[in-house]
């Protein structure tokens, strides 16, 4: 047999020629990939996107870093900080980003500009249930909002490299893959393409319209929107998972902790702090102070400390007017001015020794609540399922006694039939007051049909029963005592 | 571990690596390392199953050569090894049978108080192990000595779980040669297994996205609906289990093995005889060999040769499941064979009959056909051959997909109803996961798969021949396959990495 000497110049010559053809196909194969990335994925109005371009552009060095979610985004004006501390800052948040995400992004920022300190978020969103656990399948997007636009770098390699199970990678290396199905999908081409030719998207220029409400991309990671959470926005139809014992997953401490120890051997300034969300929100997971307290052990593990701003006095930041959020748990354009001063100043007077963490914040969140003024913070509406036969609680007035009547005959009370139950928890600070409601139904007509005349009692919940009919549920509740609506929910049925 | 999974992709270049960097003679123990990890990735303890029915072949092979009494340890050999099978595959079924009788006579059915999983891949190493065990007892191989090398002839992994079953002639022969890394060898695997990957993941996992659909739920949907899925059905099973071979037969070949061509243009045969020469053409063979010659094949008159004929496709239908429905897609299969049998013989006669005296050739052969062959009417004829061997092996499949025999024949007269024309002209027939587009690329990728089979019906090494190419038209076709596989394959989130379907075999 003839052996092959790795040293002879024809095997050389050989090798030399196929690896070039190896890398031609590649390069070919990845051109192609890119076409139908272009073709296939439509992010005209794609914050990473704006903000991205943004960041790789800009001149001004960055002093001060926000990283985080889109929490970060909507609720720190850069220019209202830069104003009050002097100091170039830069809003290096995305939609969900998890703290992975937030690792990678801040050795992109110090490879990029000299920070000197890094506010680093932390909404328990991004970092407990489902979303901590950042690597599953379902929460991959959330990263590669940002692998999309990150310049290519080993440090974008490895990010890639460890987001997900290997599994999964062919996804975050080939984005067409994601989109395939709409390849045969004509007409959403043509939008996307269309779409991806006009001077906005050219310009990175990011538009969003919620409710009549523009909302722009600004400058330096700011999201303006002027969208008031107004007009029964506070509520959910899915009851979530409450807080465990240490709700923070495992991967997100892993991300936390590199995070800490990665600024600690850079010499770079940490915070750890949160952006506050409604009060609803925060309550809705049951006991918050479960998450406040596990990342409050990690930090001081580190001599830090969390600056929760959910546990902020009402006399330093108050944020009881839904006005001043987008919705229940982002903070819109005057929240954030509200929001952004009261940081600069408690961080400034706190560097300055002019006040203490105790001055601005309650040591709990509980205590928060107790101290803070009563009212129903949000409503839970969940739809009851499998409930047939099953005799509901007299729901006052005539309808609510013929669904009785029927649900004990088994014969139309059950939810497949002619009837919708609906479960009404109220999330409220209420000391010993109880909730009241006013629940109707009303048609394309404008009929009303009345199933609680504010009626209910109780605080912790409220069954009723609704006809299976189309048309638009409305629910008003007040504490008891009130004579005016304080929450209300608009249900298309 | 599928062919088709993430594992795949990192186990077959590291095995294939580290078999080429180590010393020829620790090769083959590291291949039957790999073997054994492959297989005991489903189920650990199936490997003990594994190693059982190798050893006992091994040693009643042994024995065989040994002592006087072949026949005894041929016997004893294929009793265990068939008794192996009947446990893990039939038992179930035997006993819901002779409940189902028991029944009638309102006696208690039989709880045998134990459950057997079916192990992936059983029917074919127990059908290899017992090919060899036949050909040592014939005198046509020497039994292995070295047990470790024939452990690896019965688990090599590319073919182990779906075949082709490969002859000790072929393989175990290859097993003992040394092997040396050959680029143009390996890029010839490498693109028949880019073809194999096309023909599962374009093809076969597309389709079944629509036939699921529908055979899900086929009393809804009926009528043209079923006829499109049963139709498209054909093509699945085909690029499912070609397939499987055809990734097999490339990844054997990267590492320097030659594995028996599985399958050779099924669908363009003219008659189902012919079919059954070209469809999974390794069961075909040794139910040929093991089977259908022992009971004495054609060779003692027309009604032996149809018998052994039923016999062994009814068994073929046992083999591919423990269901009646197989039984009788198989028996189909048989009487298809029959009938043709009978109008071949009867038109043999009817021709020689016509052309009695001038016929110069009275030894009793077989007659020629007379020159059909490249005249417009030939071609018609084999084109109208092979729609109708189609369409007859097409009606058999609904067997072979449908829950139980009740089922197919509700299914075949649900398509023989023809009830909802208006589902191809209204969009129906696109609502069920693969749109108008998505249906047009289906039917593009078919087509290339019909071109390349019809290139290979005509006797032509397509791969060898694309490997002569210029090399701009050679990675040309690389790169055009490579984007079909990659980008378009049906795999990954979204889409259960779907078995192949002859895994259950």
């Amino acid at each position: 047999m003839r052996r092959v000497s790795l040293f002879t110049s024809n095997f050389r010559k050989k090798a030399v020629g196929r690896a070039l053809g190896a890398f031609l196909f590649l390069c070919l194969f990845f051109g192609i990939e890119k076409c139908m990335e272009f073709a296939l994925i439509n992010d005209t109005n794609e914050w990473s996107r704006a903000m991205f371009h943004d960041f790789y552009t800009r001149q001004e060095n960055i002093d001060l870093l926000f990283l985080g979610s889109s929490h970060v985004y909507c609720g720190m004006d850069p220019a209202v900080l830069k104003e009050k501390t002097g100091k170039s800052c830069f809003n290096m948040a995305t939609p969900a980003q998890p703290l992975n995400g937030s690792y990678y992004l801040l050795k992109e920022a110090v490879t990029y500009h000299d920070v000197s300190h890094v506010y680093l978020e932390l909404y328990f969103g991004q970092s407990t249930g489902e979303e901590g656990r950042f690597k599953e399948a379902g929460q991959l997007p959330r990263n590669w909002r940002n692998t999309n636009y990150m310049k290519p770098s080993f440090r974008k390699l490895s990010y890639m490299l460890t987001m997900s199970d290997p599994s999964l990678a062919y996804m975050t290396f080939l984005p067409a893959r994601r989109y395939t199905a709409d390849f045969f999908e004509p007409e959403k081409i043509k939008e996307t393409i269309r779409q991806k030719r006009t001077e906005n998207y050219r310009n990175y220029y990011v538009e969003n319209v919620l409710n009549g409400v523009t909302e722009t991309y600004v400058k330096d990671g700011f999201y303006y929107s002027g969208h008031k959470a107004e007009g029964g926005v506070l509520y959910d139809t899915v009851r979530p998972e409450p807080f465990p014992e240490n709700p923070m997953t495992k991967e997100a401490e892993t991300y936390l902790r590199k995070i800490i120890e990665f600024c600690q051997k850079r010499n770079i300034g940490l915070t750890l702090y949160c952006v506050p969300v409604t009060d609803y929100q925060a309550s809705l997971y049951g006991d918050y102070d479960r998450y406040v307290s596990q990342v409050k052990e990690i930090a001081k593990e580190y001599e830090l400390f969390f600056y929760d701003f959910n546990l902020c006095k009402e006399g330093v930041l108050d944020l009881t007017d839904d006005a001043l959020f987008r919705d229940k748990g982002h903070l819109n354009v005057y929240g954030a001015e509200v929001f952004s001063v009261c940081f600069a100043e408690f961080f400034k007077g706190l560097e300055e020794g002019t006040v203490t963490y105790e001055d601005y914040f309650y040591p709990s969140y509980q205590e928060k609540l107790s101290h803070s003024k009563e009212r129903i913070l949000g409503l839970l509406v969940e739809k009851r399922e499998g409930t047939k036969g099953e005799a509901l609680k007299d729901t006052g007035g005539e309808t609510g006694k013929e669904a009785d009547r029927e649900a004990e005959k088994g014969t139309g009370g059950e939810t497949e039939g002619k009837w919708l139950d609906y479960r009404i928890t109220p999330i409220h600070n209420l000391k010993d007051r109880e909730v009241e409601y006013l629940i109707y139904m009303q048609d394309e007509q404008g009929e009303k049909q009345i199933f609680a005349d504010w009626t209910g009692g109780g605080r912790d919940g409220f069954d009723v029963r609704i006809p299976r009919e189309s048309g638009t549920v409305f629910i008003e509740a007040r504490p008891k005592g009130e004579t005016e609506t304080t929450n209300f929910v608009q249900i298309a049925q | 571990m599928l062919f088709n999974s993430f594992g795949f992709l990192i186990f077959f270049p590291i095995v294939t690596c580290v078999y080429f960097l180590i010393p020829q003679k620790l090769r083959y123990i590291w291949l039957l390392a790999a073997s054994y990890y492959f297989y005991m990735c489903w189920n650990a303890g199936y490997a003990l199953l594994l190693f059982s029915v190798t050893a006992v072949t091994y040693l009643g092979a042994l024995a065989m050569e040994r002592f006087p009494k072949r026949k005894l340890f041929l016997a004893l050999t294929v009793c265990i090894n068939l008794s192996v099978l009947f446990a893990f595959k039939y038992f179930d079924f035997a006993l819901s049978n002779i409940n189902g009788l028991l029944a009638r006579f309102s006696i208690m059915p039989i709880e045998p108080g134990f459950s057997l999983l079916l192990p992936v891949g059983i029917s074919f190493y127990i059908f290899q192990a017992l090919g060899y065990t036949v050909d040592v007892y014939r005198k046509e191989i020497y039994a292995e000595k070295n047990f470790l090398r024939y452990a690896l002839f019965v688990s090599f992994f590319p073919q182990l779980v779906a075949g082709p079953i490969e002859r000790s002639k072929n393989l175990l022969r290859q097993l003992k040669k040394e092997q040396h890394f050959d680029y143009l060898r390996m890029r010839k695997g490498l693109l028949i297994m880019l073809w194999g990957y096309f023909l599962k993941l374009v093809i076969a996992d597309r389709a079944a996205i629509f036939i699921n659909a529908v055979y899900e739920d086929p009393s809804f949907y009926g009528g043209v609906y079923l006829a499109v899925a049963t139709l498209l059905f054909a093509v699945q099973i085909y690029c499912d289990f070609a397939g499987y071979s055809t990734i097999a037969r490339g990844a054997a070949l990267v590492m320097g093995f030659s594995l028996t061509e599985n399958f050779e243009a099924p669908y363009f045969a003219k008659s189902v005889t012919e079919f059954w020469r070209r469809w999974h053409i390794s069961l075909s063979g040794w139910f040929r060999d093991y089977l259908y010659i022992p009971l004495g094949g054609n060779r003692k008159g027309n009604f032996i040769k149809y018998r052994n004929l039923l016999l062994v496709f009814l068994a073929s239908g046992l083999w591919h499941g423990a269901a009646w429905n197989y039984v009788v897609w198989g028996g189909l299969n048989g009487i298809y064979q029959i009938a043709e049998g009978c109008v071949r013989d009867g038109m043999a006669k009817k021709k020689k009959e016509e052309i009695g005296d001038r016929n110069p050739d009275k030894s009793g052969k077989p007659l020629k056909a007379k020159g059909d062959a490249g005249t417009v009417r030939g071609t018609i004829k084999g084109m109208a051959g092979a729609v109708f061997t189609f369409l007859a092996i097409d009606v058999s499949w609904l067997f072979f997909r449908s829950d139980g025999i009740a089922g197919a024949l509700e299914n075949l007269k649900s398509i023989l109803g023809m009830r909802n024309f208006h589902v191809l002209t209204d969009g129906g027939i696109f609502s069920l996961g693969l749109n108008r587009y998505h249906f047009l690329f289906l039917l593009f990728a078919v087509v290339l798969l019909w071109i390349v089979d019809f290139i290979r019906y005509r006797g032509m090494d397509i791969f060898a021949r694309i490997e002569e190419k210029k090399v701009i038209v050679r990675y040309g076709i690389y790169l055009v396959l490579f984007c079909l596989v990659v980008l378009f394959g049906i795999y990954g989130v979204g889409y259960e990495a779907s078995q192949f379907i002859y895994f259950q075999f």
